[in-house]
């Protein structure tokens, strides 16, 4: 049997040492989405919290059945952005020619 | 002998099912052709080697992947008896489960295609050898293995149950309770061993169709015999209004529950369970985790809206019902053509195989990589692991159907904290694949309290002072769980930098 706790041997860095891979977003567009999808559950707490207590019926359905079907929406809409921007960008990555794409076979030799 | 407070299906159906059995053998044929063909070009596509059993080789497309995740997510037992809570509790029980989907979507889409880029990289092929390789300890591995063991054998036993009773009303009563676990342990046992996970995702896409099928099939007819959805509502909201609003009638669901029990049973049911892993590391691109997240926020969406229909209207039809669980098999009989309501106990059927056989290949390849292999043999080959995973499934059916079979009550409440446990992964997960400041005493440390703290708060052994805030003790255990691993791992150094740069530096470089 070997149990091994490898990191007990291992020299550990001190945190300000750490290479700088944030868990933070790296650009703008990723803090969108964070905020999009943070937002999202804290409004909807709110809406539960204050409207989903009212036996109140929109169109003949009730508000908390509405409102459930807003936050899934929401969700679905924001994952269909996300698929497809990461589509547009897989495709745009196809068609752009790289360096070695443009060498002549005996250059790249 | 069968003693058991776990019933999905009304015994007073058989009399129905018997009037009408040539229906049931056409429609019950149909689905077992499906079956053994979809389990035949599995078996024909399979090269029959370890990575193939475990993670179909990585190769399965995200429309495969969608539906295996809903299928193995998607019990029998929750499908059965889901109206039935809803006739109970109410409209916010549902509220809950989609908001945990939802929650559950955009984690699929951020940590499945980080979880996919290392798994390729560098093989991984379980839940373990990702967090163990990362924070270099077996503790971790055994962590893993500890809740898939109890998750895998909560659940499966909850299924065999559930579908020895289904095939017993299926049957007309000719087939007995017992006959039924052992026929379907066996089938699912033989099912998992010669077409491993490659044929388990194409009969859960199989399965998940069936399943959505007849959800669509039941929730039109409902609308169709109420006089459409409007009316159903009206109904509800001048009969039981309670139903309609949250906390609901007995108060079950005030938000801080909504939220509870959506973060910590579906979070872990569709993202941290070890069979969800095994799905993510079997998808052949990154780019497929948005299409899957989409995809199951959309069919959960179908069916959790078919299971609020069947429990509204169930109050309606049925107001004062002796038992709720089983409110959609009555009312499946009672309002829709006898092909439709037959097509449900199918689905159902569906769903108790799909989980069963997830859960029975998670249990065998987490059990044999990240403790038989990883522990206690570490010179294995990959045959020699492959044969383990055989005869590991074989136990494993052994020892399911006995305890299906002398089943004494235990079962349910296992699998609630199972679900639990499974979150407890979550923080450690995010470690290894998002945040480089996490420690190895935080990833230990965590789990080690939020484990014992769920079966403390849940079995009351302690009181759970957020209880009268409507907060339970799973998703406690998991603010506990999340504050330990945040402050430990600020107060102790990070991993080895050569591991952050193996995990962290390639997410950051492919993504």
């Amino acid at each position: 049997m070997a149990w091994n706790e490898d990191w007990l041997q291992e020299e550990r860095t001190d945190a300000s040492d750490l290479p700088e891979y944030s868990i933070l977003p790296k650009n703008r567009y990723g803090w969108q989405l964070f905020a999009y999808f943070t937002a999202i559950p804290v409004v909807f707490y709110v809406a539960i919290a204050t409207l989903g207590r009212e036996a109140i019926l929109i169109g003949n359905i009730p508000i908390l059945v509405v409102l459930t079907l807003l936050i899934a929406g929401a969700y679905i809409l924001g994952l269909l952005h996300i698929r497809f921007r990461e589509k547009a960008a897989s495709e745009g990555e196809r068609r752009t020619p790289t360096e070695s794409d443009s060498q002549k076979p005996e250059e790249a030799a | 002998m069968f003693n058991t407070p776990l019933q999905i299906v009304p015994p007073e159906t058989v009399d129905i099912i018997r009037e009408n059995f040539p229906i049931i053998l056409v429609t019950v044929g149909l689905y077992v052709v499906g079956f053994l063909l979809t389990s035949h070009f599995a078996r024909k596509k399979s090269t029959g080697d370890l990575v193939d059993f475990s993670v179909a080789s990585r190769t399965l497309g995200w429309v495969v992947v969608t539906f295996t995740l809903v299928a193995s997510v998607s019990s029998g037992v929750g499908m059965a008896g889901f109206p039935g809570t809803i006739h109970t509790v109410g409209a916010g029980f549902i509220t809950s489960v989609i908001l945990g989907f939802c929650l559950a979507s955009i984690l699929i889409w951020y940590l499945g295609r980080r979880i996919w880029i290392l798994g390729n990289e560098y093989g991984f092929s379980t839940p373990g050898e990702l967090l163990g390789e990362y924070y270099q300890s077996d503790t971790i591995r055994v962590y893993t293995v500890f809740i898939s063991v109890v998750f895998s054998v909560a659940y499966i036993v909850a299924q065999f149950t559930a579908g020895g009773i289904l095939i017993f009303v299926l049957s007309g009563g000719l087939l007995s309770v017992e006959i039924g676990i052992l026929l379907i342990t066996g089938i699912v046992s033989l099912h998992v061993i010669f077409t491993g996970v490659r044929g388990i995702a194409w009969f859960d896409t199989f399965n998940g169709a069936v399943q959505i099928i007849a959800f669509m099939a039941f929730s039109a007819g409902i609308i169709l015999h109420a006089g459409g959805i409007q009316e159903l509502f009206i109904g509800i909201s001048e009969t039981n209004p309670d139903l309609l609003t949250i906390p609901g009638p007995v108060g079950a669901f005030p938000p801080t529950n909504v939220y509870g029990t959506g973060i910590g049973l579906l979070v872990g049911l569709s993202l941290m369970a070890p069979a969800a892993w095994f799905r993510f590391y079997g998808s052949n691109k990154k780019e497929n985790f948005a299409s899957i997240a989409v995809g199951l926020l959309v069919l959960f969406l179908i069916i959790d809206m078919s299971l609020l229909l069947m429990g509204l209207y169930g109050k309606i039809i049925f107001p004062d019902i002796a038992n709720p669980d089983f409110v959609s098999s009555f009312l499946a009989f009672e309002i829709l053509p006898i092909p439709i309501a037959v097509l449900f106990l199918v689905g159902i059927l569906a769903a108790i195989v799909s989980t069963s056989d997830s859960y029975m290949h998670a249990f065998s390849v987490t059990f044999g990589k990240d403790f038989v292999h990883a522990i206690l043999v570490e010179d294995m080959d990959d045959d020699k692991e492959l044969n383990l995973n055989y005869v590991l499934i074989l136990g494993l059916a052994v020892i399911a159907t006995s305890a299906a079979l002398f089943y004494e009550g235990l079962i349910v409440p296992l699998a609630v904290f199972a679900a639990g446990f499974t979150v407890q992964l979550l923080p450690l997960t995010f470690g290894a694949v998002a945040w480089p400041r996490a420690s190895n005493e935080a990833a230990i440390l965590a789990p080690l309290v939020g484990i014992p703290l769920i079966f403390v708060l849940e079995l009351g052994v302690v009181a759970n002072p957020l209880a009268p805030m409507g907060i339970r003790g799973v998703f406690l255990a998991l603010i506990v769980n999340v504050a330990i691993f945040v402050a430990v791992s600020y107060l102790t150094k990070p991993v080895p930098v050569k591991k952050i740069e193996q995990f962290h530096g390639l997410l950051h470089e492919r993504l």
